[in-house]
């Protein structure tokens, strides 16, 4: 017989998740190669990250789901085209979950959109397997919110309308009643406070 | 034409994925010719994609991984036929091989199953070895299972079963009928899986030296199939060497 089948396994033991303790080199050698492996370990450090971006977005459940199932396929299969020197795998995956998220929103008749604000979003039991996994995500999530904090009101508002709520910017101006101008100005202010804040909180050790 | 501040403003809007239409364009042909600009869009995306972190994390069902992956392997099974070298493969195989199964039968693809097996048949027929025809046996789960397999010796062939209905309903889980040959001494060995026509008839071209092997069998498999059968087989037969 000249073909031979990779095993499709069962369900994996949640204790072990197979990429929380490999490196990103490790994942896109795999991925590079097309070894199912590879992605199976990217899933395994980035699907929660992944859904909770896109729950955030679409809140509905199965469509969220969708989504990420999506957006690994969408790797998988897009691997060989993933270069580092333009952001790690975590920022590669999330983009990609995020444009797909938004596409699913946008499509939606009616567009039933969320504006809840980011520590009001809904909790969910988790099962993170490892203390310093959480110890770690704790970490990460506190050093985001308080860069968060660092924005103006305005700013804030517009990040989440467009990050979150998937609005553009015309709609966005329109909803917040100032011209375009102002909200495109917010939105680069924004990003560029965030990124000095982030990049500031790291320097100190704190993510 | 814009310039790097007004596509520093872009790449900004379009990192959160609130950019207007118009400028995306405008955007992406600036970014183009640009390496600084596409340096700073790089950097606002990174920023964007650490909004996430900030939400209370959410876990999705334990479902969706066995779902991605069955999904991967499948792909990744089906990448491998089809850099396998063409020469290798016998022509029945090949067009079997186009088949775009993953998205039904469409009507050109039917003929071509048609057209597979009848030519195969053909093949049989004027081969100078004598064809052979292995009738199949039903098991308990598939008990109106009818079918045959039509092979030459030192070659491959074709499986047509009737009599079968969906994989889901003879076993929970089923998504496919997935067909091994089984050697006189070893594990079974994946070959294709059963694809439905048009007339509800299920087939399958089986690749590989099909008389080097003691038997063939199907068995129900999730979804993408499996590299060891599981225990729900629904027809058999023994091979003649």
């Amino acid at each position: 017989m000249e073909e031979s089948r990779e095993h499709v396994p069962e369900e994996s033991d949640p204790r072990t998740p197979a990429g929380m303790n490999v490196s990103d080199d490790r994942m896109l050698d795999l991925l590079s190669r097309a070894e199912p492996e590879g992605i199976e370990m990217l899933y395994d450090r980035y699907s929660g990250l992944a859904y909770t971006l896109a729950f955030r977005v679409l809140n509905d459940a199965g469509a969220a789901e969708d989504v990420v199932q999506e957006a690994f396929l969408s790797v998988w299969r897009r691997a060989s085209t993933y270069r580092s020197d333009r952001g790690s795998l975590r920022t590669w995956v999330c983009s990609i979950v995020h444009h797909r998220a938004l596409d699913r929103l946008r499509g939606r008749a009616g567009g039933a959109r969320r504006d809840v604000a980011l520590e009001h979003a809904p909790m969910a039991v988790t099962s993170v397997s490892d203390t310093w996994d959480k110890v770690a995500d704790v970490l990460a999530r506190e050093t985001v919110r308080r860069a968060l904090d660092q924005l103006s009101v305005e700013q804030r508002e517009t990040i989440e309308l467009a990050y979150f709520g998937g609005y553009s910017q015309t709609e966005i101006s329109d909803l917040m009643r100032v011209p375009l101008g102002t909200v495109k100005g917010r939105t680069r202010l924004a990003l560029r406070k965030l990124r000095g804040v982030l990049e500031f909180q790291v320097a100190e050790g704190s993510m | 034409v814009i310039s790097c501040q007004d596509a520093d403003i872009l790449a900004a809007a379009h990192s959160v994925g609130s950019i207007d239409a118009d400028d995306e364009t405008t955007l992406q042909l600036h970014l183009s010719t640009c390496a600084d600009c596409r340096r700073a869009a790089g950097e606002y995306l990174a920023t964007a994609a650490r909004l996430p972190l900030a939400l209370e994390p959410l876990q999705p069902s334990s479902d969706l991984r066995g779902r991605l992956m069955r999904a991967v392997y499948a792909e990744a099974e089906h990448a491998s036929r089809r850099s396998a070298p063409a020469r290798t493969a016998p022509w029945w195989q090949r067009m079997w091989d186009a088949i775009p199964r993953s998205r039904g039968f469409t009507v050109l693809a039917a003929a071509a199953v048609v057209v597979a097996i009848a030519a195969t048949s053909w093949s049989v027929i004027n081969s100078q070895d004598t064809p052979i025809a292995v009738p199949l046996a039903a098991t308990a789960l598939a008990p109106t299972a009818h079918g045959q397999l039509l092979y030459d010796r030192g070659s491959g062939g074709v499986l047509t079963v009737t009599g079968l209905s969906s994989p889901s309903t003879v076993a929970k889980g089923g998504g496919v009928y997935e067909v091994w040959l089984v050697p006189a001494d070893g594990a079974p060995v994946p070959a294709a899986y059963l694809s439905q026509q048009p007339d509800g008839t299920w087939s399958a071209a089986v690749n590989g030296n099909v008389s080097s092997y003691s038997a063939i069998a199907a068995t129900v498999e999730p979804a993408g199939g499996s590299r060891t059968p599981s225990a729900v087989r629904v027809f058999q037969a023994a091979l003649t060497n």
